[in-house]
């Protein structure tokens, strides 16, 4: 797609023309209408790709370098795995839990990261109620309460782990490196930015007790 | 002097857009995490990150150094913007993907003016 305009100067403006003067090209501007035209189309598209994902037609993903925080007020799921391995994320060692079918609801998820010139900056992501298949979050460490039902702790697969039928978890804080989901349906989503280290945190400030973890 | 240059190469090619475009894939780098040795472990979310982060600072350099091909630049951004937001945290929560939206549709807006000078 080239300048259609007719008016191309012989200021070397053409495909793989050399421009002579770095700084001698022809002036320019931002057509309005064309912008317009562009951010609608991009809004239309954005539009599609999240309603795709809150329907959980499609899986997003996370991933994080830096370990974010999540933070659960009630988590239910059917089926529960948790074995020692790598995290996807980082590299480091980390326990994966696997969740075949989890319904969460209070999901709060946190990460701080030092945005250059700006400084430390926490990106905060709420949603009301999840629906989440095979779902597998390599955690560093958990805490708060957890509920297990027909608890196996022995070797799976090769390594020693948990796993059990069903899972209840009641105010859950993870420090986690990643978290990959085949459907990820979220519902009364908001998303916030705050400045400084400020992460998810639950109402009840219920850290610290029940099932301790660390990778 | 120098500001008289630089005004005039900001005006001779799509500035914003290839500041934007160069932003949303710092961001996306920013959010996956900052050491590059983090690529070497990590399972299928960070190289997605850091590959299309990287197309998206390319697209922008090439709208500063190469305005011409700006179209293909603008589309490129567009497009690693949509499949940011599934592959990169939500497009960098959002912030990546807006910036490479910006960024994108104003290369694609960026037109010349047929007279010398602003």
């Amino acid at each position: 797609m080239r300048e259609t305009s007719g008016r191309a100067t012989a200021s070397g403006d053409g495909p793989g023309g050399p421009v002579p003067d770095p700084s001698g090209g022809p002036y320019g501007r931002t057509n309005r209408r064309r912008l317009a035209l562009a951010l609608a189309a991009t809004t239309a598209a954005a539009a599609v790709v999240l309603g795709c994902v809150a329907e959980g037609a499609v899986a997003a993903s996370f991933t994080s370098g830096t370990p974010f925080t999540v933070t659960v007020e009630s988590l239910e799921a059917k089926g529960f795995g948790m074995q020692l391995g790598l995290s996807t994320g980082t590299g480091r060692p980390a326990v994966l839990t696997r969740w075949p079918v989890a319904e969460v609801s209070g999901l709060c998820q946190s990460v701080t990261v030092g945005l250059p010139l700006v400084g430390p900056t926490t990106m905060v992501l709420t949603a009301r109620t999840v629906h989440a298949t095979d779902l597998v979050i390599d955690a560093y460490h958990a805490s708060g309460t957890l509920n297990l039902r027909r608890l196996v702790i022995g070797p799976t697969r090769g390594t020693t782990g948990y796993h059990s039928e069903d899972a209840l978890l009641k105010n859950i804080t993870l420090r986690a490196g990643s978290a990959t989901a085949g459907t990820f349906a979220l519902t009364g989503v908001g998303l916030d930015v705050r400045p400084g280290s400020a992460p998810c945190r639950l109402p009840n400030g219920g850290a610290g007790k029940g099932m301790r973890e660390s990778g | 002097m120098i500001r008289q240059r630089f005004r005039r190469w900001r005006h001779t090619r799509p500035f914003p857009a290839g500041l934007c475009s160069v932003a949303a894939g710092v961001e996306l780098i920013a959010v996956v995490g900052t050491a590059p040795g983090s690529l070497s472990l990590s399972g299928a979310g960070a190289p997605a990150s850091w590959l299309l982060a990287t197309l998206m600072i390319v697209a922008g350099l090439t709208m500063w150094l190469d305005p011409p091909r700006r179209y293909y630049a603008g589309a490129m951004t567009l497009i690693c913007g949509l499949l940011s937001l599934l592959l990169s945290n939500l497009g960098g929560y959002l912030i990546g993907f807006l910036l490479a939206g910006l960024g994108g549709s104003l290369a694609l807006a960026w037109i010349r003016v047929p007279t010398d000078g602003p």
